[in-house]
């Protein structure tokens, strides 16, 4: 009985690893074929004839041998990872700093309307993003940020920071204020104390909050179409998209969503540890004296 | 080095009143302890004390120097908690020199003090290590250098030794006595475990829902508590109550009830006739000042069963049956009789206190 329980963990596990990376690693695949090799049957699960080719397209290089063949995509695809990276940096961390401020004061101070207010920030996370697309086109559009590194800024400014804020509020809980107490005691003032006791504690935490911030917004396609889409700061989700078209080149796309990926990949890989240390603790109830 | 005055201190959290209009006076130097159950206050007023919550009403003086409205970092409080609160992202040696460092110490000057603290606690082969790493008895002495460094006006005392192992604790008990005679600093101890408070305080206060029951130097409050809540609080095993009746014989005052009638000495028949108003007293006697015997030495003794016995070594505490109540009773050595057996007690007369019935206030 364990033995056959044993080998439906493994199944099932195989099938979860094969059912998630499966895709992935198609992509991988079809971003390393010629076009050609692509529609082959039966599907080539290893491409045959590997190529740099569609990366090399997307860099503006130019192989020996190969003459130029021009999509519209090329130039965009590169100004699409800019503009991501201008979003993924600047966003969560003007994000991270509204709520490592707004998360201490909600965990710390009791004040008026605290509860209400701590509601309305989760339900912010409650609606889902389509319902709001709408609003938020209206007023970006009246007031000129449309296709704008700043609406975009804004637009993923309200996306993160309800969500950091919760998150951080849980995590400064966590920190016994016995801890912050000796401090005051030893003689820092609330500021000191924050700055030299409380940041270097939640350091890891805060960390890893703003790293799944920044994947949040470089992964964002919604939004992305609705400010950026079809405008100079098209960020590089849309771009992507933007690439099924009559003539779809399906081995450019993969490669450039293999690029956009490694990005993300990259900091979960690195930061994992951190990541899952994170434990979602409940603000109202989690609260410090 | 400052005496501390609390004037009229409140303290409530909506409702609830935590500490009630408090009076107390600690004297320059003095090792004050804050003695009662949890709940009682004592830890809301070190709290306050110390400016980590603000009073509702009432003040408080550092010397002649209201420092009501002083911030925490200004009033140079050293504090000891209970959970030790070290700062886990730093070594010991900088848990130890944080306070000095905030002080802006130079460099030379901070380490050499750290180090002189760290040998005084015998923690100095442990300066390198992370909190994490350490014993219970280690944090709790790297806590005490932390706050022995600043040589601080008060030193704040939040039941640091709870955590610590029984053992460690009577030897923990010792150095901690006698470490505060050395610095002479004014010191506020907050715990609920009466062993500690006697025998390290200079004086102690008795607090139950947040009032101050009785406050004095340990044996005024053993050998006299002036309510029953002090009475039964202080001393192990605690003190036995018995209700009574004060009845007026030919030969003298009598207490009595439904198992026993002892005849009141002299000098408090006195008293006794003077005081008191209603011929409902409760009378307390310590399990030390009772003796049990095989054989009735007295028609003031009377007879129990036992019910339990807890061999000690030294000592031996019986606990005893009559009528509806449980007695204890301390002997030196083993007692001279066997569990489910009958015993008679007696009471050495001199020792027994009186309470009022309803004030539960000491009448002798």
């Amino acid at each position: 009985m364990i033995r056959v329980r044993k080998i439906l963990v493994y199944v099932i596990a195989i099938f979860l690893t094969v059912w998630t990376l499966g895709p992935i690693y198609i992509m991988f695949d079809l971003s390393l074929m010629h076009s050609v090799e692509i529609f082959t049957i039966p599907f080539h699960f290893i491409p045959e004839t590997p190529t740099p080719y569609n990366y090399a397209r997307i860099f503006g290089v130019i192989l020996p041998g190969r003459t130029y063949e021009p999509t519209l995509s090329e130039g965009a695809l590169q100004s699409g990872f800019v503009n991501s990276a201008i979003a993924t940096v600047v966003a969560p961390l003007i994000g991270i700093t509204l709520s490592v401020l707004a998360g201490y004061s909600f965990a710390r101070y009791e004040f008026k309307f605290k509860g209400k207010l701590l509601i309305f920030l989760i339900l912010t996370r409650a609606l889902p993003p389509i319902t709001i697309i709408i609003p938020f086109y209206v007023i970006l559009s009246q007031f000129n940020l449309l296709g704008t590194y700043g609406g975009l800024i804004i637009v993923y400014l309200s996306m993160i920071t309800p969500l950091l804020t919760w998150v951080l509020i849980g995590h400064f809980a966590t920190i016994p204020i016995d801890i912050e107490r000796a401090a005051r005691t030893d003689g820092c003032s609330r500021l000191q104390t924050i700055r030299k006791v409380v940041l270097p504690i939640a350091a890891s935490g805060i960390l890893a909050s703003l790293l799944i911030a920044a994947m949040m917004v470089w992964n964002d396609f919604l939004f992305a179409l609705i400010v950026s889409g079809g405008t100079r700061v098209q960020t590089l989700t849309p771009t992507i998209a933007g690439l099924f078209t009559n003539n779809t080149e399906y081995a450019i796309m993969s490669a450039a969503a293999v690029l956009g990926m490694i990005p993300t990949i990259t900091v979960a890989l690195l930061f994992q540890k951190y990541i899952l240390r994170l434990r979602i603790v409940d603000p109202i109830t989690a609260k410090a004296p | 080095m400052v005496e501390i005055v609390l004037e009229n201190l409140t303290k409530k959290f909506g409702e609830k009143t935590a500490v009630d209009n408090l009076n107390l006076k600690v004297e320059d130097e003095e090792f004050f302890v804050l003695l009662g159950p949890s709940g009682c206050g004592k830890t809301t007023t070190l709290n306050i004390i110390a400016g980590l919550e603000k009073a509702t009403t009432g003040n408080i003086y550092f010397g002649t120097t209201l420092v009501n409205d002083v911030p925490t970092e200004k009033r140079d409080v050293a504090m000891v908690f209970q959970s030790y609160a070290l700062y886990p992202h730093i070594t010991v040696f900088d848990n130890i020199a944080f306070p000095l460092k905030i002080k802006r110490f130079p460099k030379s000057e901070f380490k050499r003090k750290v180090k002189e603290v760290s040998s005084l606690l015998r923690i100095d082969n442990l300066l390198n290590r992370m909190p994490y790493e350490l014993s219970g008895g280690e944090r709790q002495r790297v806590a005490l250098a932390r706050a022995i460094v600043r040589e601080p006006k008060v030193f704040l005392l939040d039941e640091p030794l709870s955590n610590i192992d029984a053992k460690l604790r009577v030897y923990a008990r010792a150095e901690l006595s006698k470490l505060q005679k050395d610095l002479k600093i004014t010191t506020i101890y907050v715990t609920h475990d009466q062993v500690e408070a006697m025998s390290m305080a200079d004086r102690i206060a008795v607090m139950c829902e947040g009032k101050t029951m009785q406050v004095g130097d340990p044996s005024t409050i053993f050998e006299k508590p002036r309510n029953k809540f002090v009475a039964d609080f202080v001393g192990m095993p605690p003190m036995n109550f018995f209700d009574c009746q004060v009845s007026k014989k030919a030969d003298g005052l009598y207490l009595e009830n439904d198992f026993m009638s002892i005849c009141v000495p002299e000098e408090i028949a006195g008293f006794i006739g003077k005081h008191v108003t209603t011929p409902e007293l409760m009378l307390g006697i310590r399990p030390h000042d009772m003796k049990i015997l095989k054989v009735r030495s007295s028609e003031e003794d009377f007879k129990c069963k036992v019910y339990a016995i807890e061999p000690l070594g030294t000592e031996t505490i019986v606990i005893l049956e009559v009528r509806d109540s449980i007695i204890k009773v301390v002997t030196h050595g083993a007692p001279p009789v066997k569990l489910e057996e009958e015993a008679w007690v007696s009471m050495d007369k001199s020792r027994i206190h009186l309470f009022d019935m309803k004030t539960e206030k000491a009448i002798l």
